[in-house]
C-alpha cells in the first residue's frame, strides 16, 4: 500500500497579494510555493517511505501551474505524481474538493493520507477531516511526526502534559502541523528524475466524482486592515509605559 | 549574523522575460523548461545558502593550514565540499556521460557562479577551476586522458587548477622557463615552478589535475612556443586499467613529484590556497598540438575571466542585501525637510538622499551587471549551435563582452562593496556584520585572470578590432535597431535618448582609439582603461532600457515599478560618467608619458 500526501500550492509567503474587481488577483502572484504545513506532511511520507513502507504518492488539485508543485515534490523524493486538473479550484467548496481528492487517494492505492493541518492561504483546516470522513479512516490533527510500529502507525501530537504519542490503524488522515523535521532540500538528481517523471492528470470524470453544485459562494475577497504603525521604547524610563500597554492594551500580561 | 537570499525573482526575470530563454537551448537540443530552471535555481540558492554560506565567516578566520607541503582544509569545508558533490552541486554543466548533469552552461556560468560567489567565494573557486579543466580536456584531450580523468574531474571527486604564472613571468608569459622533456612513451616529463596557483594543493580531493603551461626543447621563443600539459598530483595505481598505452612502468607510484613549497598569506579569500607549486620532471601528458598552449590555456582562462565578473556581481549583492538590511534598522538624524518618525528618537537612515544614493549605485550596478551577464551566459550556449551564424555571432559576442565582463563587472562589484561598507558606518568596518570581508575578499577579482588594466588593453587593441570588426558589428546591429524601435514611443525617451548618445559616442572614441592607436600605441593603451568602462556604461545601459521597455508594460507591480525606478537611477546618475570618461580618453597620452619619470 502506498502513502498519499495531499500538497496544495498557495501564493509564496513573500508574495503580494492584490485584490482587484473584489476577487484575488492571481495573475499578479509572482511565485507560487509548496503550503508550509505539507511540506511538512511530504518530509514526514517520505521519512515512511523510507522506513520501509510504499510509495509516496503526491496529489494536487489545481489549475496547470501546479505542475510544479508536483515536481518540486518529486525532486526530493515523491514516487508518483497526480495532479487533478481544475482550473477553477477556488469556486469549489470544500467538500467538493475533498470528494475529489479522496477519490484520488483511493484510485492511488493509498492506506494512509499525510497533509498539512491547514493552508497557508485559506487556513479552513478542513481538508484532512473531511478527506478522511469520506474515506471512512481515523484521522489525527496536530501531528508532528509519524513513525511506523508494526503494522500500526505511532503519532505524536500535542496534550494537555506535553506530547502524546498515539497508536493508530491505516487506514488514516494525519494532519500535519510543524513537524520535527524540515523538509529536505532538493539535489540535481533528484531535479533531474523529477522534470523526467511522468504526472498522471485525472479530472472529476476520471475520478468518477460527480461534484455537483457548491453550496458557498464567495461573495468577495477584501485585503487584511493595514496594520498600525508599531512602537518603539527605549530606556529604563519607558518600562512602566510598556507595561502598561501590555497589560491593557494588547492583554497579553 | 550575514543574510542572503538569492536573486531568484531576478533571474526568473532575466531568463524567461527578457531573453526567453527556453526556446533557445531547446532548439539547442537541451531537454530543458521553465519549472527545471525554476527548480534548479531555487534548489542552489537554497544549497548555497544552508551548506556554503554557515562556514564563509569561518573559513575567513580560520585559514587554511599550510605544513611542509601540505595543506589542510578546515573540515567544515570539506565536509560542505562533499555535500556538495553528492548532491551534484558542482556539475551542472558537465556532460552526463561523464557523470555531470547535462545542463545548459548558462546555468552554471552565470546562476550558479553568482550564487556561489555570493554564499563562499573561496569555497566557489575550487569547482569552478575543476570545471575550466574539465572543459579543456574534454575538447582538446586525447580519448585516453578524457577516459582517464574526466569523469573524476566532472563529479568533483578529483580537482583542476591552471598553472601559468611563474617567479619572473606573470603577464608576459612568453618567457616562461618550465620545461617539458617527451619521453619514448608518449609522456614528458615537466619541471619547473609556477606560483599563485590557486587550490594547487589541498585536502578537499583526493587528487589534482593540474593543466600546466611548458616548453619543449627546441620550442619557439615567445608565446608561440608554449605548450599544454596536464600533470596529477598522484599518478593513481589503477592507472593501467585507465586506458593509457605503454605507460605501466612509470604509473604504479603514487608520487608525481608535484610539491608544494608554500602558500601565500592574503588579504581575503583567506580559505582559498594560494600556492607556489614545484614539478620534479613530474609526469605528464599534452592536450592539444604541439606549441599550441596558449589557445587551449585561453579557452580556460576566458571561461574562469566570465567566472571572475560574476564575483564581483556576487559579492556586490550579497553586501548589497547586508547593508540594507542594516540600513533599514538604523535610525540616525532627521530627514532635512522635517522629521518623518516624530515619535521616534531619531528617523531611519534611508531618510537621507546620500544613504539612497549609495544603496542604490550598488543594486543599480549589480542588477545591470546580472542582466548582462545572463545574455553572456546564453551566447556561451549558442557558441555551440549547429547554425553557423548564431554560433559565429555568439562567439563574437562573447569574445567582445568577455573583458568587459571582467573587468568593469569586477571594478564596479568593488565599488559597490565599499559603498556599502560606508553605507553602515564604523558596523560596516567590524568584522561581526560580514561585509568588511566581502572588501577583503572582492578585492582579487580585479587582479586575478589578468588585471583589469590587460583586459582594457584586449579590448581596445584586439576585440574591436579582430575579425574586421565583425565582434562589434554583431553588437550594434541589435542595438541600433532597439534604439531606432524605440525612438517614437514617449515612454522610453528618457532611456533611450542618452543611450543612443552613449552609442554615439562609443562610435567616435572607437573610430579615435583604431585611428590614433595605430599611428601611436600610447594613445590606445592611456585611454584603453576609460574606454573599457565607457564600453561596459553603454553595454549596461542597453540592458537598463530593455529592462525598462519589459517593464513599462507591467507597471504597477512594486517588482517591474522598481525596474523603471532602477533605469531611471541609471541613465540619471550613473550614466553621465561617460562624458568624463570620453574627456579623458581624447586627453591622450601625453599628460600621462610626459611627466618626468624621475620625479614620481
Amino acid at each position: 500500500m502506498n502513502i498519499a500526501v495531499l500538497l496544495k500550492q498557495v501564493p509564496d509567503t513573500t508574495a503580494k497579494i492584490s485584490v482587484s474587481g473584489g476577487r484575488v488577483d492571481e495573475n499578479s502572484v509572482s511565485k507560487w510555493s509548496m503550503s508550509p504545513y505539507d511540506e511538512y506532511a511530504l518530509e514526514a511520507a517520505l521519512k515512511l517511505k523510507e522506513a520501509g513502507g510504499g510509495n509516496v504518492v503526491a496529489i494536487s488539485a489545481g489549475p496547470s501551474r501546479c505542475e510544479k508543485l508536483l515536481r518540486d515534490a518529486a525532486a526530493v523524493g515523491a514516487d508518483d505524481l497526480v495532479h487533478i486538473m481544475n482550473d477553477d479550484i477556488n469556486n469549489l467548496d470544500s467538500t467538493q474538493l475533498q470528494k475529489l481528492l479522496a477519490a484520488a487517494i483511493s484510485k492511488s492505492n493509498s492506506s494512509i493520507v499525510l497533509c498539512g493541518k491547514q493552508a497557508a492561504d485559506t487556513n479552513s483546516g478542513s481538508t484532512g477531516p473531511g478527506v478522511a470522513e469520506i474515506l471512512g479512516a481515523s484521522c489525527m490533527t496536530m501531528v508532528s511526526e509519524v513513525t511506523k510500529d508494526g503494522e500500526d502507525y505511532l503519532a505524536t501530537r500535542p496534550s494537555s502534559s506535553g506530547h502524546e504519542k498515539v497508536a493508530v490503524s491505516a487506514p488514516c488522515v494525519f494532519a500535519f502541523d510543524k513537524g520535527v523535521t524540515e523538509m529536505r532540500r532538493p539535489n540535481v538528481r533528484g531535479i533531474m528524475m523529477a522534470k523526467k517523471k511522468e504526472i498522471e492528470i485525472w479530472s472529476a470524470a476520471d475520478l468518477d466524482v460527480d461534484l455537483g453544485n457548491s453550496n458557498v459562494t464567495i461573495n468577495s475577497h477584501s485585503p487584511p486592515p493595514e496594520k498600525p504603525p508599531g512602537q518603539k521604547f527605549e530606556g529604563a524610563d519607558s518600562v512602566s509605559t510598556v507595561v502598561a500597554k501590555l497589560r491593557d492594551e494588547a492583554n497579553v500580561i | 549574523m550575514v543574510e542572503y537570499n538569492a536573486p531568484i525573482r531576478d533571474y526568473e526575470f532575466l531568463f524567461n522575460e527578457m531573453f526567453d530563454v527556453i526556446p533557445i537551448v531547446q532548439k539547442l537540443g537541451y531537454d530543458f523548461d521553465n519549472d527545471f530552471l525554476s527548480m534548479l535555481t531555487e534548489g542552489w540558492g537554497e544549497h548555497a545558502k544552508e551548506v556554503w554560506l554557515p562556514i564563509n565567516q569561518l573559513g575567513d578566520k580560520k585559514g587554511l593550514d599550510y605544513d611542509d607541503g601540505k595543506i589542510k582544509m578546515p573540515e567544515e569545508f570539506k565536509s560542505a565540499y562533499s555535500e556538495s558533490i553528492e548532491a551534484g552541486w558542482l556539475s551542472t554543466s558537465c556532460k552526463q556521460e561523464h557523470g555531470g548533469m547535462g545542463v545548459p552552461i548558462f546555468f552554471s556560468a552565470v546562476t550558479w557562479a553568482e550564487i556561489g560567489t555570493s554564499t563562499n567565494m573561496a569555497m566557489s573557486v575550487l569547482p569552478a577551476l575543476s570545471i575550466g579543466v574539465y572543459e579543456v580536456l574534454v575538447e582538446h584531450g586525447s580519448k585516453e586522458l578524457i577516459d582517464y580523468f574526466a569523469t573524476n574531474l566532472a563529479t568533483g571527486k578529483w580537482a583542476g587548477t591552471m598553472c601559468l604564472t611563474e617567479p619572473h613571468a606573470g603577464t608576459d608569459l612568453g618567457i616562461i622557463t618550465t620545461k617539458a622533456i617527451p619521453q619514448d612513451d608518449g609522456s614528458y616529463r615537466i619541471t619547473g615552478t609556477k606560483i599563485f596557483i590557486t587550490y594547487g594543493e589541498h585536502d578537499m580531493t583526493e587528487n589534482i589535475i593540474h593543466l600546466v603551461l611548458a616548453k619543449t626543447p627546441g620550442a619557439p621563443e615567445g608565446t608561440k612556443g608554449i605548450s599544454l600539459f596536464l600533470v596529477p598530483k598522484f599518478l593513481p595505481s589503477d592507472w593501467v586499467s585507465g586506458g593509457v598505452k605503454d605507460l605501466s612502468e612509470n604509473l604504479m607510484s603514487d608520487d608525481n613529484g608535484v610539491t608544494c613549497s608554500g602558500s601565500e598569506e592574503k588579504m581575503g579569500i583567506h580559505a582559498s590556497p594560494t600556492c607556489v607549486m614545484n614539478f620534479d620532471e613530474s609526469i605528464g601528458w599534452r592536450v592539444g598540438d604541439l606549441h599550441n598552449g596558449m589557445p587551449l590555456m585561453f579557452q580556460m582562462m576566458n571561461r574562469e575571466r566570465l567566472a571572475t565578473g560574476m564575483m564581483g556581481i556576487g559579492l556586490a549583492e550579497i553586501a548589497y542585501q547586508n547593508s540594507l538590511a542594516w540600513a533599514k534598522e538604523r535610525r540616525q538624524g532627521r530627514d532635512l525637510k522635517g522629521p518623518q518618525e516624530p515619535n521616534e528618537s531619531a528617523d531611519n537612515i534611508l531618510v537621507h538622499p546620500d544613504v539612497r544614493r549609495m544603496l542604490l549605485e550598488a543594486k543599480v550596478n549589480t542588477e545591470g551587471s546580472r542582466a548582462l551577464a545572463a545574455w553572456t551566459g546564453i551566447l556561451l550556449d549558442q557558441m555551440h549551435s549547429e547554425d553557423i551564424e548564431e554560433a559565429e555571432m555568439a562567439e563574437a559576442l562573447v569574445a567582445l563582452f568577455t573583458p568587459i565582463v571582467k573587468a568593469h563587472f569586477t571594478d564596479l562589484g568593488c565599488e559597490s562593496v565599499n559603498t556599502c561598507m560606508q553605507v553602515m558606518g564604523g558596523a560596516g568596518y567590524c568584522t561581526e556584520y560580514g561585509v568588511e570581508q566581502f572588501y577583503r575578499d572582492v578585492r582579487i577579482s580585479k587582479i586575478w585572470e589578468g588585471t583589469n588594466g590587460i583586459q582594457a588593453l584586449d579590448l581596445a587593441g584586439r576585440k574591436i578590432t579582430h575579425n574586421m570588426g565583425k565582434n562589434l558589428r554583431y553588437l550594434m546591429w541589435p542595438l541600433t535597431e532597439f534604439i531606432e524601435n524605440n525612438r517614437t514611443i514617449p515612454e522610453m525617451e528618457e532611456f533611450n535618448k542618452p543611450l543612443h548618445q552613449g552609442v554615439r559616442g562609443l562610435q567616435q572614441l572607437t573610430l579615435l582609439m583604431i585611428a590614433e592607436g595605430q599611428a601611436n600605441p600610447h594613445f590606445l593603451a592611456a585611454g584603453a582603461t576609460d574606454y573599457c568602462r565607457y564600453f561596459g556604461n553603454v553595454l549596461l545601459g542597453y540592458m537598463w532600457a530593455k529592462m525598462a521597455k519589459i517593464s513599462l508594460e507591467k507597471s504597477g507591480d512594486p517588482f517591474y515599478d522598481a525596474k523603471i525606478a532602477s533605469a531611471r537611477y541609471f541613465f540619471k546618475r550613473i550614466f553621465p560618467e561617460t562624458a568624463g570618461l570620453a574627456a579623458r580618453i581624447q586627453s591622450g597620452y601625453k599628460n600621462l608619458m610626459d611627466y618626468p619619470v624621475e620625479m614620481m
